[in-house]
């Protein structure tokens, strides 16, 4: 079992977070929850989490790009690993920064397409958390 | 004017003589001959049509008695393949019908065989003289009266002619005057008709590839210019004029930029086709949005194809316009959709993926107990559901568009065979979210409906109801049947609908951003759409639970003591309310608007 480490998982879909917490604590992992940007900053004021899991597509207030921009661009968050969820067929992080529509765009640690298996997105969160 | 036609009339007069009967024939040519006119002797009919087809005829003395067949049946035919040729009927046969038969189908003149030569000759005068009138009265008309628009387009003088055909004005002067193009003089002017033009270019087009192409040009419903290397236009067809709503003579010799984009300076070489056909040599192809005068976007392809001369350089380059407006706008709505179900299947499928993943995942399964294992199904189960729903009803929405959709209309019974049923397979849905159904059912009456697709608008209708309803609460179902119909309405607690999108939220594709629930606004619209297949109606309420009460927003905003209460605290209700009168037996109706 890995230490404890702290996830924050950002997606607006309320049975996907109930699926996804469920699989990560069952892995050993303390999970957070949030619903939108305005939560997970909010969060972000009282915790500090090992790894933020975010949707790239909320249809709330900010989408997932805004918000991870504004991540990286806080230099108290800004070494926190981003681990992003797509809807959208992305295969290489260069598209990525075209699909943001920002050139300086600050690549995330990693990303996987929804769908997603749960072992491999357990075995993607422990190789950013570097858990053997 | 009548003077010139009268002096060159006996030399170029050219008649067509029809008839089996030798003697008469030879009579005819030798006496007409004399009088200067060029006659040419025909047996057969299918000679005649040739001749009248091919040759310049000016008029055509006809045997009516001189075939098998009737010869009066012929004269249709001819008139058919030129209108403006004078037939002079010969016949035989005296009898009063033939003449009447002869005469119906309008000829010149009618002679008696044996002909009286001197009263043949005054004939033929006459029908030459109205052959050439006729022939050329639009032109003389056109240029005495005021000029109409339609005739302008027709009648070109040489200047226009010879740009047109890209040959010198001298070169067509000389073409004209030895009668080698049709072409009529006025005074000292040449006139010429646009559509024989075009069709004596038609038939010398072959030894000649410069004209061909400029018929091809014209024959194109894309806008078509020849641009040459400074950047002018050098030729272009009439839907290029078109496109552009400009006149021909403000392009011809223009610069490209001025006449396409209304600009002043030349466009980058980067973005120019026209520029990079030239430079590269090769065809160039980019789109263009160009605004109209209503300011509506038109996407044009442009297409830029190098002509090249003997050398291989390019020296001009052919620059076609063509606009794909429609076919742009069906191309985005079809990305736009395919994005969207990709998107939405993809969302639905993500809980369903990692449910199940965890469930069959060796060590993850064994630490997930019997109670979070049905929940985990329980909740695979309700977004298979969804994504189910999504499909179905963009299935009926997309038939309803095309008006492919068909309402098969029978006695129903609206509570056993539609409300209690969906309720049943809803049931997953109000378990997952702890939803109460509290059912209030009044009247028993069969209603003439088509039952498949009221299921459906039911199911909407519910599923909705759980889907924005707030988790533990109750969802009110009232359903009246009587002999005029039903009234379906559903009430639930949970966020309502803001007061200015009560009717926005029957359109297709509508959606309010709403936190951790995902929809597609396609629900309640195909609930509507059925709804107006039955010429019923679909309303939505909202407002605030006042004491366990709903109470609509205009209620509740015209009452002074309710309005001091803080929005905030009060909890929220949506109710939608399905009306279907009963329809005729019989009586099925296809496709809504």
């Amino acid at each position: 079992m890995s230490p404890h480490k702290n996830i924050l998982l950002v997606d607006d879909d309320a049975d996907f977070l109930t699926a996804t917490t469920l699989v990560l604590e069952k892995s050993g992992f303390t999970v957070q929850t949030c619903m939108s940007a305005k939560e997970c900053l909010a969060k972000l004021k009282s915790t500090r989490p090992d790894l933020i899991i975010l949707d790239v597509m909320m249809e709330s207030d900010h989408s997932g790009f805004d918000l991870c921009r504004e991540l990286k661009r806080d230099p108290d968050t800004k070494e926190v690993p981003v681990l992003m969820l797509t809807a959208v067929d992305q295969k290489y992080p260069l598209n990525f920064a075209s699909a943001a529509g920002d050139e300086a765009w600050l690549p995330v640690e990693d990303f996987i397409d929804k769908p997603v298996d749960a072992h491999v997105l357990v075995e993607r969160v422990k190789k950013l958390l570097r858990i053997e | 004017m009548t003077g010139t036609i009268k002096k060159t009339s006996r030399k170029h007069a050219r008649i067509v003589v029809m008839d089996s009967d030798k003697d008469v024939l030879k009579r005819l040519t030798k006496s007409l001959g004399e009088e200067g006119y060029k006659v040419d002797n025909v047996e057969e009919t299918s000679k005649m049509f040739e001749k009248i087809k091919n040759e310049q005829v000016d008029i055509l003395i006809l045997a009516v008695d001189s075939l098998d067949t009737t010869g009066y049946e012929l004269i249709p035919m001819i008139k058919k393949m030129n209108g403006l040729l004078p037939i002079i009927a010969i016949s035989a046969d005296d009898s009063i019908q033939m003449a009447t038969k002869v005469r119906e189908q309008g000829v010149f003149f009618y002679a008696m065989k044996p002909l009286d030569m001197k009263e043949m000759k005054l004939a033929l005068k006459n029908a030459f003289k109205r052959s050439i009138v006729r022939q050329y009265e639009p032109i003389i008309t056109q240029k005495k009266r005021v000029v109409r628009k339609d005739f302008e387009e027709e009648i070109l003088n040489l200047t226009e002619a010879s740009k047109i055909l890209e040959v010198s004005k001298h070169t067509l002067r000389k073409l004209a005057k030895r009668g080698e193009l049709p072409a009529s003089r006025i005074g000292t002017r040449w006139y010429f008709i646009r559509n024989q033009l075009f069709e004596w270019l038609r038939v010398t087009a072959a030894g000649n590839q410069k004209n061909y192409g400029t018929l091809i040009l014209e024959t194109m419903d894309e806008g078509v210019a020849v641009v040459d290397k400074r950047l002018k236009i050098v030729s272009c067809n009439s839907a290029y004029l078109q496109a552009l709503d400009v006149p021909r003579d403000k392009i011809i010799g223009e610069y490209c930029y001025r006449v396409s984009h209304r600009s002043m300076v030349p466009c980058e070489e980067t973005t120019c086709p026209v520029r990079q056909a030239f430079k590269k040599g090769r065809p160039i192809k980019s789109m263009h949005v160009n605004y109209d005068s209503d300011g509506r976007e038109h996407y044009c392809d442009i297409i830029a194809l190098p002509i090249k001369d003997k050398q291989g350089n390019v020296s001009q380059v052919l620059e076609v316009i063509r606009d794909s407006t429609e076919i742009y706008d069906l191309n985005k709505h079809l990305n736009w959709i395919t994005n969207f179900f990709a998107h939405e299947s993809r969302k639905t499928l993500g809980p369903i993926m990692m449910n199940i993943s965890a469930l069959v995942d060796n060590r993850l399964s064994k630490t997930i107990g019997v109670k979070k294992r049905n929940e985990m199904l329980l909740s695979s189960l309700c977004s298979l559901k969804l994504l189910y729903d999504m499909i179905r009803n963009y299935m009926i929405s997309y038939k309803g568009q095309n008006r492919t959709i068909q309402c098969y209309k029978k006695a129903v019974d609206i509570e056993h065979t539609i409300f209690l049923p969906v309720i049943d397979e809803l049931r997953p849905l109000f378990c997952k979210k702890n939803m109460n159904v509290e059912t209030q059912i009044r009247g028993d009456k069969a209603v003439y409906c088509d039952g498949d697709l009221m299921k459906i608008a039911f199911s909407n209708i519910l599923n909705n109801a759980t889907k924005y309803g707030t988790e533990g609460t109750k969802i009110q179902c009232v359903l009246t049947v009587n002999h005029k119909g039903f009234e379906f309405s559903v009430l639930n607690e949970g966020i309502g609908v803001p007061r200015n999108k009560l009717d926005d939220i029957f359109e297709r594709f509508a959606r309010f951003d709403k936190l951790g629930i995902s929809g597609t606004g396609l629900g309640l619209h195909v609930a509507k759409m059925i709804a107006e297949m039955h010429n019923g109606t679909i309303r939505a309420e909202a407002g605030f639970f006042i004491e366990h009460q709903p109470v609509t927003y205009d209620e509740f905003y015209v009452n002074e003591n309710l309005c001091k209460i803080k929005e905030k605290n009060i909890k929220r209700f949506a109710r939608f309310i399905l009306t279907i009168p009963s329809g005729e037996k019989g009586k099925n109706s296809g496709g809504v608007t």
